[in-house]
């Protein structure tokens, strides 16, 4: 192996190694590696790619004599550096565009006088003092993409068998860079495609590993667990069903689509550790099967957070409209028919008429706090803006309450001259839900405070009671929707938990707030906070 | 001895039902929720339990189920109830009569002396 001959093909199939193995993610770059190679190794003045730009055509296809072929890159082995020459068109040279639609190795040992070259004799090969040629076609998907040209300068030159075996070696590669290229440009096409969904969707493998995802998918799982990797992700959260019952690791959608279950739009539930936030996710896991088994799951993720929020409206809105709605009016009409049956004015008229009055209160504020929820959730609760002193809306409310819960004691304190600008109706209905509370969860007999004080920019009115107050864990939650803090314990007053999320959202329309403080068994005290209203 | 107990969480609807109960000649007991039934019940076993099904502390299906697992004797249930589909509301509970919210006195009445007289003779209940 020490003859020439033997040290060049070693040197041969060095070159080709590393060109094989090397990053061909950019064309340019290889195609450069490639002429450069294919220069030193066969020591040949100029080694050129060219592509037929509009042309490969398919086999036996007519010749477009229309093609253009454009000069991708150009060796020049003496000045050891890469440019480039104009394009070429196909009508200048019918003979060597045909040649090449051929698809063979152009070996033209005497490139002036080949039928097949000679007609690039006075505008290139003269001028540029080159003899022999031999062009071999780079193919791409059965078709030919270009040419691999090598032009020699000087004596005539005749390619040896070994050295057209190396030159198609090279036009392999180069058809391997165009391949891996097109392979790049599907994936980035893939990845825009992925990373634009607002639906999250990663590929796993049957081990559960996440294969790819997008960014949608990353922050749904991997952001909000505040985590590194998806390896870390079944540690990090909980599962539970629709109805919040948790669901063991071994029925997760991931195990049952295992066992050939249909995991399609599901909702599930999904609980952060960390956090403790709840999101509840609309999963679909699609099995792709090698050989009967699960090779890859595409999983595809869509948020039904709000979707579940809005069902779960529907749903407690009408259950709970249905109970709160129609007991005081079983009662209005059971009185009513009760009054009308009584063959003589029975004993305790005036009681029955009573509660009569107070049913049709309690259907009165029930009806504006649902029209009120309705307007809020679809996004058209209107207010009004008039200029008011808060303490008369208090008077009044307070003169209702008196009368309709003579069981407690009202103390109030109201300051003179506490104008604001409100929608007065709403601020009414929202004081008038926390006496109602007041009323509700404390004892008759017990006293109830309402008492305002201001500062520069604020005026607050207190509503206090001495009631059971709300448990420390329930707090949190005290101005969420539906909300109730005794449901299901003796102190359970019913309602539909709306009152506050209302009263909350309403005073924050004002630019206000409602806030609260309780002690469990102490009582509990709201605060309506309102900017005054500057003095006119 | 106790004709009809009213089961019913709210006060309001709890007097009224006794009062036209009452004012028809019936021996009426009260209770606020499931729990309070099966105290009076265990007391004093009624003919006819008018029954609301969404309570605190024991709602009634909860008390409907406990009535079971207790054995006995069972009073004639009848559910009054706000849910759009009160038939199949008493079906749940397997309830002798239903009345949907708001009821008709009359209806009322009828109804539990219907059951009252049916419990007499060899009548089918109402449902
Ligand atoms: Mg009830």
């Amino acid at each position: 192996m020490d003859s020439p001959a033997g040290a060049a093909v070693t040197l041969r199939e060095r070159v080709l190694l590393e060109l094989a193995r090397r990053d061909k993610s950019d064309i340019q770059e290889t195609f450069q590696a490639i002429t450069e190679a294919a220069a030193v190794v066969l020591d040949v003045a100029r080694v050129s790619i060219w592509a037929l730009v509009d042309g490969g055509a398919p086999l036996d296809a007519s010749i477009d004599l229309g093609t253009r072929i454009v000069c991708k890159d150009l060796y020049l082995s003496n000045e050891q550096k890469h440019v480039s020459f104009l394009p070429i068109h196909g009508h200048d040279f019918p003979a060597y565009l045909r040649a090449l639609h051929e698809r063979r190795t152009i070996t033209a040992d005497d490139a002036q006088a080949d039928p097949r070259t000679a007609e690039l004799t006075t505008f290139y090969l003269k001028p540029l003092g080159i003899s022999s040629m031999m062009d071999v076609p780079i193919w791409h998907h059965g078709q030919v993409y270009g040419v691999l040209c090598f032009e020699h300068v000087g004596p005539l030159r005749r390619w040896r068998p070994d050295e057209q075996a190396f030159a198609i070696n090279m036009t392999d590669i180069a058809s391997g860079c165009l391949e891996a290229a097109e392979h790049l440009a599907g994936r980035r096409c893939w990845e825009i495609l992925a990373e634009s969904l607002s639906e999250g969707v990663a590929v796993m493998d049957a081990r559960g590993g996440v294969v790819a995802c997008n960014r949608a998918a990353r922050r749904t799982f991997i952001e909000r667990a505040g985590l590194e990797s998806w390896a870390e992700l079944p540690g990090a959260i909980e599962l539970v069903d629709a109805a919040d019952r948790p669901i063991p690791a071994v029925d997760w959608p991931f195990q049952r689509m295992l066992r050939g279950e249909r995991v399609e739009g599901e909702i599930y539930g999904v609980v952060f550790k960390r956090t403790g936030e709840r999101r509840y996710l609309r999963l679909t896991f699609s099995p792709a099967y090698e050989a009967g088994r699960v090779e890859y799951v595409a999983v595809i993720v869509v948020d039904a957070t709000e979707e579940m929020f809005v069902e779960r409206l529907k749903r407690e809105l009408l259950a709970g409209v249905a109970h709160e709605l129609k007991t005081p009016l079983a009662i209005a009409k059971g009185y009513a028919q009760q009054l009308e049956s009584a063959k003589a004015r029975p004993n305790g008229l005036d009681g029955m008429l009573g509660a009569i009055v107070r049913a049709c209160d309690r259907m009165d504020h029930l009806s504006e706090t649902l029209l009120d929820l309705a307007s809020m959730i679809l996004g058209r609760l209107r207010l009004t803006q008039e200029r008011v002193d808060l303490a008369d809306i208090a008077r009044a409310v307070i003169a209702r309450a008196e009368r309709s819960a003579p069981s407690h004691r009202f103390h109030v304190e109201l300051k003179p001259g506490l104008y604001v600008v409100v929608d007065s109706a709403r601020i009414a209905q929202a004081l008038r839900h926390l006496i109602e509370n007041a009323v509700s969860y404390s004892a008759p007999g017990s006293a109830i405070d309402v008492l305002t004080s201001t500062d520069e920019r604020n005026v607050t009115l207190t509503v206090r009671d001495q009631g059971v107050g709300i448990p420390d864990s329930m707090k949190a939650g005290v101005f969420t929707l539906f909300f109730k803090a005794h449901a299901g314990t003796a102190r359970d007053k019913g309602g539909l938990g709306v009152g506050l999320y209302l009263a909350r959202e309403i005073l924050r329309r004002h630019g206000g707030d409602l806030t609260c403080e309780s002690e469990e068994g102490v009582g509990s005290s709201f605060h309506i906070v309102l900017p005054l209203a500057r003095s006119a | 001895m106790t004709e009809v107990l009213i089961v019913e969480d709210d006060e309001a609807l709890r007097e009224l039902l006794a009062l036209i109960l009452e004012g028809e000649g019936f021996e009426v007991a009260t209770a606020a929720n499931g729990r309070e039934a099966l105290a009076s019940i265990a007391r004093s076993l009624p003919r006819i339990v008018l029954l609301d099904m969404t309570m605190p502390l024991m709602d009634g299906w909860q008390f409907c189920r406990e009535l079971d697992r207790r054995g006995g004797p069972r009073p004639q249930i009848v559910v009054i109830t706000a849910a759009t589909d009160p038939a199949r509301r008493a079906g749940e509970v397997d309830a002798d009569g239903w009345l949907a919210k708001p009821f008709d006195r009359d209806a009322l009445v009828a109804l539990v002396q219907g059951l009252r007289g049916g419990a007499d003779s060899s009548a089918p209940p109402a449902r």
